[in-house]
């Protein structure tokens, strides 16, 4: 089974869903766990992270009220989505995924070697995106609100994430609408955040393309995602002793998860980064060492059968 | 009547043990020879006589022991290690705890075995590469002492204390006593350094294995007793000698025809 | 001819005389046996060629480089995309010790001192006539082998790192891969490109497709080939090309199959199945594998770097850029590679307990060649492993030559009897 075509073809009708599926008057609500971006003109849901800053700018005493059930309802939706699929959300939906492998598969055709982090370097900056979910909430309680009476933080500070967020800019340009590449002189703040965002943006371009998935390792949404993913329907399992420790898995994973071929003890290894792009499935050339599990049974299993196939071992030379 | 025999072909002797209705009923001991074939023959034919059988009275004949093939009238060959585990596990088994170590000395090896808490092998380990540690070691130091096997337990069991015997090679060992009777040392004291020498050695076998209370020893070097106590001291435990330990094994390849049937 | 060479003419023609008695009396034992397999006629005639056509092992074509290695860490895939043909020198002969001895102590690797002896005097000219002889520094012994081989072909030595897990041991094994990739380029003058190595890689995962289905084949409950003819199978991939030896393979496994449809097996379905590990076993040191098999064992699996090892793992691609290719070959060959030479047993554990349960294993049996000291040492680990899965282990200590048989032959016995009596 190619699962990494299959995965392919779900990612572009994702895309399209989410960034033109408002023509159609699709609408899945607003606690999506993928980037699908506010400011698409078309989309057909709201990623969540609008919703949870808008919601956390608001003063307390409203959110005892009927915007905290409207915010409970979200969150409900949300959890629900993630309980279903769990982080397979950012591997085979997020529209900014989707870009980043069409940059990957751009960079493989034209032959130029990928790069990877060093070790040091990744498990540095694990906890950049949990720093960055923690800021995302606070930050908009400190404009609805005021600390130990301190002043609010300015209102230009709403939605602080999706103000530096690469979808901003990149996503609402399928629709035409070039508006939100510009640096916007009217505050101090305005500034900073806008040109952060211009800077990602560059970077996303660039590292996106020389590293795979090279913004995933940051994005907040993805923090709040592996909140749940030990309670989440889809998983991933390995049988420690079948394994061979070939290293295939980590080595292909976009992501450069190295527990998926060092963990021996645990069966569940869906680890903080892992899109559940299964990948690493399809590269393991022994029987049943990974496995995807929806509700514990295994919807796909590595076959060494299944491996060769898909290396194409078995085409006539 | 259903008799069974088990044939035991050693280097220095072979022994032949017949069971009727799970009881010992008669054993022959002969040395080996050159024709094992030939001699096993006669042995039957001598024992068969004596116990007033015939030959279709053996049902079935189980051949272990080093020659174990090379007799033919045996209807199936047993390795000398399960057979010795069988036999022990026999003659210990009206005894309240059970047989875990089998220790054997052949006339030219010596094994230790462990055994399960079923009377099955759990493990073994054997010296069958070198004389320390084997019958042929005695009967070295009993040319050289000019006494008879027979005489060696008693008269170890005089000594006041036994004489360090240093080489492991039994081949040096032989020059080492010769030197020591040329310097007039007692007898009984070389001999319990002899002993010594044999005991340290089964000691390390049965380190690798494992020991397990209840101890068993057989082979003919068993009847040592002076053998037997120093293998005691060694080990620190008490050892279970059967009153004819040269047929175990022979006892435990009838056991194993027996089973056949 | 002067006196010395007359001498060393008449010695190695003894040898050759005495390499033949051994190789004619395991081939004439597997010709009486009248349940072996048709298809393995194909691996005999490879076997029969070390003493009668000896020059003709390896088949190539003019001019075609011959690299020998000696070990399954080379990275065979980059040899053939080189243009040349590999062909794995790790010895297993009796007769050629004794002129190895004149080079290193006399316990020491058995298999080293015989391919010593090869290469020091032309009884098989395999040994000598290769155009370059790779070694990678694994244990002690193949470390001082590359130094001494040096007096007798060109030798290049790959450096491996000791600690598999961590991320800087790792650049450098890829950095060695890299490394030879460069020197193979030197030595044939055919520069390795994304095409030719892709071909071969596709070329090596067609044999090891044939070996996994050989695998299947053997893990069954009815026993349709012998363990003996197993590792010969395994052990002619060393010096045949792999293509036709995938073929022949294919045909094997073509009537296996058949024979496990019809019944038709080689020894009784209750013999006790054995797994042999440690010391790698070699033609034609064929002591173990056979006695196995006399005492009424059936061995089942092998976990040999010069059986199943060898052709297991699979190189997976991801990417076709170069870089890409050869990060795939290095981690290949590198990762999975379980030889004791590694600071951890964790993973040789985890593949012994597997292939336990895989091929239903009821004893295993650890061969320690005399002066293995890597075997030796982690022999007690694989025991303690095994012993909570209650399956018993025993342990045969030997070298290659066959002074010790009938020794061995006793303890395999009781132990082939301790498992059938555990049975009950």
């Amino acid at each position: 089974m190619r699962v990494d075509r299959i995965r392919l073809l779900i990612q572009f009708l994702s895309f399209i869903l989410m960034i033109y599926g408002g023509i159609v008057l699709i609408n899945l609500g607003r606690g999506l766990p993928a980037l699908t971006c506010v400011y698409s003109k078309y989309s057909a849901g709201l990623c969540f992270l609008y919703p949870l800053q808008r919601f956390a700018g608001l003063p307390f005493f409203l959110l005892l009220g009927g915007y905290g059930i409207l915010l409970l309802k979200y969150m409900g939706m949300f959890i629900l989505w993630v309980i279903v699929l769990n982080t397979a959300w950012c591997g085979w939906v997020c529209p900014i995924g989707f870009l980043q492998d069409l940059l990957s598969k751009l960079r493989a055709y034209m032959n130029v070697d990928l790069s990877r982090f060093s070790w040091l370097t990744r498990d540095r900056y694990k906890s950049v995106k949990y720093i960055l979910l923690v800021l995302l909430i606070l930050l908009p309680i400190g404009i609805g609100n005021s600390f130990f009476g301190l002043p609010k933080l300015t209102d230009d500070l709403a939605v602080p994430f999706c103000q530096i967020c690469p979808a901003k800019p990149l996503l609402p340009m399928f629709d035409g609408n070039f508006s939100h590449i510009f640096i916007d002189f009217s505050s101090g703040t305005k500034i900073v955040l806008s040109t952060l965002s211009m800077i990602i943006l560059a970077l996303f371009f660039t590292a996106s393309f020389l590293k795979r998935r090279f913004f995933c390792s940051y994005c907040p949404m993805s923090a709040l995602l592996s909140l749940f993913k030990k309670t989440s329907l889809l998983s991933l399992k390995k049988d420690g002793r079948k394994c061979t420790q070939c290293g295939n898995c980590s080595r292909v994973c976009p992501m450069e998860i190295r527990e998926i071929a060092d963990e021996r003890e645990r069966t569940d290894i869906v680890t903080q980064d892992c899109m559940l792009c299964m990948r690493c499935i399809e590269v393991c050339p022994e029987d049943n060492a990974l496995r995807a599990t929806f509700a514990g049974m295994t919807i796909f299993p590595s076959t060494a059968k299944g491996f060769l196939k898909r290396q194409g071992a078995f085409e006539k030379v | 009547m259903d008799c069974f025999l088990g044939v035991d072909i050693g280097s220095a002797t072979t022994k032949l043990v017949v069971i009727n209705d799970g009881k010992m009923i008669g054993y022959r001991i002969m040395p080996t020879g050159v024709q094992c074939e030939e001699t096993a023959q006669n042995a039957l034919t001598a024992l068969l006589k004596e116990l007033n059988l015939d030959r279709q009275h053996i049902k079935g004949i189980t051949s272990t022991g080093y020659g174990r093939r090379l007799i033919c009238f045996a209807d199936n060959t047993i390795s000398e290690i399960t057979a010795n585990v069988r036999g022990a596990v026999w003659l210990m088994r009206k005894n309240e705890e059970k047989v875990r170590t089998v220790i054997n000395i052949g006339g030219q090896d010596s094994k230790v075995i462990a055994v399960d808490e079923d009377g099955m092998t759990k493990n073994f380990t054997m010296n069958d590469k070198c004389a320390a540690g084997t019958g042929r070691f005695l009967e070295t130091v009993t040319r050289i002492l000019e006494i008879n096997v027979t005489d060696l337990g008693e008269l170890s069991l005089n000594a006041g204390a036994p004489i360090k015997i240093n080489s492991t090679c039994a081949v040096f060992a032989e020059s080492e006593i010769i030197s020591l009777v040329a310097r007039k040392k007692n007898k009984s004291e070389i001999i319990a350094g002899a002993h010594c020498s044999i005991a340290i050695r089964i000691a390390r076998m049965v380190k690798s294995v494992g020991l397990i209370d209840i101890v068993f020893f057989d082979g003919g070097p068993a009847l040592n007793k002076g053998l037997v106590k120093v293998l005691e001291d060694e080990l620190a435990t008490d050892i279970y000698v059967p009153s004819t330990p040269q047929i175990t094994v022979a006892l435990g390849a009838a056991l194993m025809a027996s089973e056949a049937f | 001819m002067s006196e010395k060479q007359n001498k060393l003419n008449r010695v190695q023609k003894r040898i050759k005389r005495h390499l033949s008695m051994s190789v004619r009396e395991i081939l004439d034992k597997m010709d009486e046996d009248r349940t072996r397999p048709k298809n393995m006629a194909y691996f005999d005639r490879l076997f029969n060629a070390f003493i009668e056509d000896s020059k003709r092992i390896v088949k190539k074509e003019n001019g075609q480089k011959v690299v020998g290695t000696y070990c399954i860490l080379v990275p065979e895939e980059l040899i053939y995309a080189a243009g040349a043909v590999p062909v794995r020198l790790c010895a297993g002969s009796y007769d050629t010790v004794e002129n190895g001895e004149d080079y290193l102590p006399d316990i020491s690797c058995p298999m080293v001192k015989s391919a010593i002896g090869f290469s020091a005097m032309p009884v098989i000219p395999l040994y000598q006539s290769c155009d370059l002889v790779v070694i990678p520094a694994t244990c002690n012994w193949k470390v001082k082998m590359g130094e001494i081989l040096k007096k007798f072909v060109p030798v290049l030595m790959l450096d491996l790192p000791r600690i598999k897990e961590s991320e800087n041991s790792r650049k450098f094994w890829l950095n060695e891969v890299n490394k030879f990739k460069q020197e193979l380029q030197k030595l044939t003058g055919l520069k390795i490109n994304r095409s030719r190595l892709r071909k071969a890689i596709k070329t090596i995962q067609k044999a090891q497709i044939e070996v996994r289905r050989f695998e299947k084949v053997r893990m069954s409950q009815l026993p349709v080939i012998q363990g003996q003819d197993a590792l010969a199978v395994m052990n002619t991939y060393f010096y045949d090309h792999v293509e036709s030896w995938t073929e022949a393979v294919k045909g094997l496994n073509d009537e296996l199959e058949e024979r496990l449809c019809s019944g038709k097996t080689v020894c009784s379905s209750s013999a006790p199945r054995i797994l042999l590990t440690g010391s790698p076993i070699i033609f034609p040191n064929w002591k173990m594998p056979v006695l196995i098999e006399e005492s009424g064992g059936i061995l089942v699996a092998d976990e040999f770097c010069t059986s199943n090892r060898y052709l297991h793992d699979m190189v997976a691609l991801d990417e076709l850029s170069m870089s890409d290719m050869i990060h795939a070959i290095a981690d290949r060959y590198l990762l999975p590679c379980t030889c004791p030479i590694f600071s951890d047993t964790l993973d040789r554990r985890n593949r012994i307990s597997q292939m336990s349960d895989d091929y239903q294993v009821e004893g295993v049996i650890y061969h320690i060649l005399k002066g293995c000291h890597p075997y030796d040492a982690e022999m007690k680990t694989i025991e303690e492993m095994l012993k909570d899965k209650g399956i018993p282990q025993l342990k045969i200590e030997t070298d290659f030559s066959p002074e010790d048989v009938e020794q061995i032959r006793t303890r395999i016995e009781a132990f082939i009897e301790t498992i059938k009596g555990r049975r009950r």
